[in-house]
C-alpha cells in the first residue's frame, strides 16, 4: 500500500473525516430556534404581556363575568311556582325592608315598575344564585295578577352588564335585569 | 414595572458552533441521530441558564460529555493505574505528536473510527480537531491527566497493532 504525505496524513483525514459531518439547515434553525423562541426582547415581551392581559379579560368575560340568565331564570321560575308564604304582608317597601333586616342591600321601587299600575303585596327572603334575595309578591292593578319580583345584590363584577332577557322557564315568563347595582327578577 | 420586561440575552447558537458541538458529540456515540439529541439536550439545557454560562463552548462540550455518560453510555471500568507512576508523560506527548507523522488511505479513516472505542474517537477529535494538546485534552474533557496518558498510549499502540495494515508510519 502506498500513500501520498499530502493527502494521507492520519491527522488530516481524521480532521477531514469529522469535518464532513455536518448538521442539514433544518436541525440548524430547529436547534436556533429554541434560542430565538425563549430570547424575547423587552419589546416582545411588553407586547406578550398586552395580549396575555386581552387575553385573560376575554376569557374573564366569556366564562365568568356572564350573568348566567338560564339559571337565575330557572331559580326565580321554580320560587314562583312554589308559592311560598309572604313573611310580611304590607304595600310600603319600607314596611318589607324593615323586616327583612338581614338583607345586605337595600329594596327599590324599580323603575320598570310602574307605581300606578304595580302594587306591592308583602315580601319574604329567599335565595338566587346562592346569595340572599327578596322575593316581593305585586299585583298588577288592571289584571288583578299576581307576580313574584325578586331583587339581589349584584357582585361587583357583574355590575358593568346592563344586558336585559326575557326567558320562558317551566311555563313563567321571567324578565331579569339590572337597576341600581341590583339584580331584579319579574316572573310573570 | 420595565424591570418586568429586561432580560439578558440568550445565547444564541451560531451555525458553526452547532456544527462543532455536533462533530464533538458524534465522535462521542458515532450516531448521527444520538449526536444530535444529545446536541438538542445540551441546546436546552443551556437556555434554561440565566445568565448563559461564560465561555459557552466548552461548557456545551462539557454537558454534551456527560449527557452521552448518562444517557448513553455507562462509566465503564477501566483500568487506572496510578499511569503517572508508570507512563512518561513526555513519551506519551512525543507518541501524540509522533501520530502526526501517520499516514492512512481516505478510504479508511471511516473504518479505523468505527472500530475504535468512543474515549479513543473522542480523544482523535480533541487532537485533530480541535488541535489541543494532551493537557488541554484532559481540562477539556475532564478526564484525569493520568487516564489520558495511558489512553493515548493504548491509542497509538491499537493503531499500530489492529490498524498497521490500514496505517503506515513515516520515519
Amino acid at each position: 500500500m502506498s500513500f501520498g504525505a499530502q493527502d494521507g496524513s492520519f491527522k488530516q483525514l481524521t480532521r477531514d473525516y469529522f469535518q464532513e459531518l455536518q448538521l442539514s439547515k433544518k436541525q440548524v434553525n430547529k436547534l436556533q430556534g429554541l434560542a430565538k423562541s425563549k430570547r424575547m426582547d423587552a419589546s416582545q415581551w411588553a407586547w406578550a404581556s398586552a395580549v396575555s392581559c386581552v387575553l385573560a379579560v376575554t376569557v374573564y368575560l366569556a366564562f365568568f363575568a356572564g350573568i348566567n340568565y338560564s339559571a337565575i331564570s330557572k331559580e326565580i321560575a321554580y320560587n314562583h311556582n312554589s308559592q311560598m308564604q309572604m313573611e310580611v304582608m304590607s304595600s310600603s317597601i319600607n314596611d318589607i325592608q324593615k323586616h327583612l333586616n338581614r338583607l345586605d342591600f337595600k329594596l327599590i321601587q324599580s323603575q320598570l315598575l310602574d307605581k300606578e299600575k304595580w302594587q306591592i303585596m308583602g315580601g319574604r327572603y329567599c335565595s338566587i344564585d346562592g346569595r340572599i334575595a327578596a322575593q316581593l309578591k305585586v299585583r298588577n292593578r288592571q289584571s288583578l295578577q299576581v307576580h313574584t319580583f325578586y331583587q339581589a345584590k349584584l357582585p361587583e363584577e357583574w355590575l358593568n352588564i346592563i344586558k336585559q332577557k326575557e326567558l320562558e322557564v317551566d311555563g313563567v315568563k321571567v324578565k331579569v335585569w339590572q337597576e341600581k347595582g341590583l339584580l331584579i327578577g319579574l316572573a310573570i | 414595572m420595565l424591570k418586568l420586561f429586561k432580560r439578558k440575552a440568550r445565547p444564541v447558537y451560531s451555525d458553526a458552533l452547532l456544527n462543532q458541538l455536533y462533530r464533538y458529540g458524534f465522535s462521542l456515540c458515532h450516531s448521527s441521530e444520538q449526536a444530535y439529541e444529545l446536541l438538542q439536550s445540551c441546546c436546552e439545557k443551556v437556555l434554561q441558564k440565566d445568565p448563559p454560562p461564560e465561555p459557552l463552548q466548552p461548557y456545551m462540550m462539557r454537558v454534551i460529555r456527560n449527557e452521552f455518560i448518562d444517557n448513553f453510555r455507562r462509566k465503564k471500568l477501566e483500568l487506572v493505574v496510578d499511569e503517572d507512576q508508570y507512563i512518561d508523560a513526555s513519551i506519551v506527548e512525543k507518541s501524540l505528536q509522533n501520530m502526526e507523522l501517520l499516514l492512512i488511505d481516505q478510504q479508511h479513516v471511516g473504518l479505523v473510527m468505527e472500530r475504535l472505542s468512543e474515549d479513543e474517537r473522542e480523544l482523535l477529535y480533541l487532537w485533530a480537531v480541535e488541535g489541543l494538546s494532551v493537557q488541554e485534552i484532559a481540562i477539556t474533557s475532564g478526564v484525569a491527566r493520568g487516564t489520558l496518558l495511558s489512553r493515548v498510549s493504548r491509542l497509538k499502540k491499537r493503531l499500530s497493532d489492529e490498524f498497521g495494515h490500514l496505517i503506515e508510519e513515516v520515519s
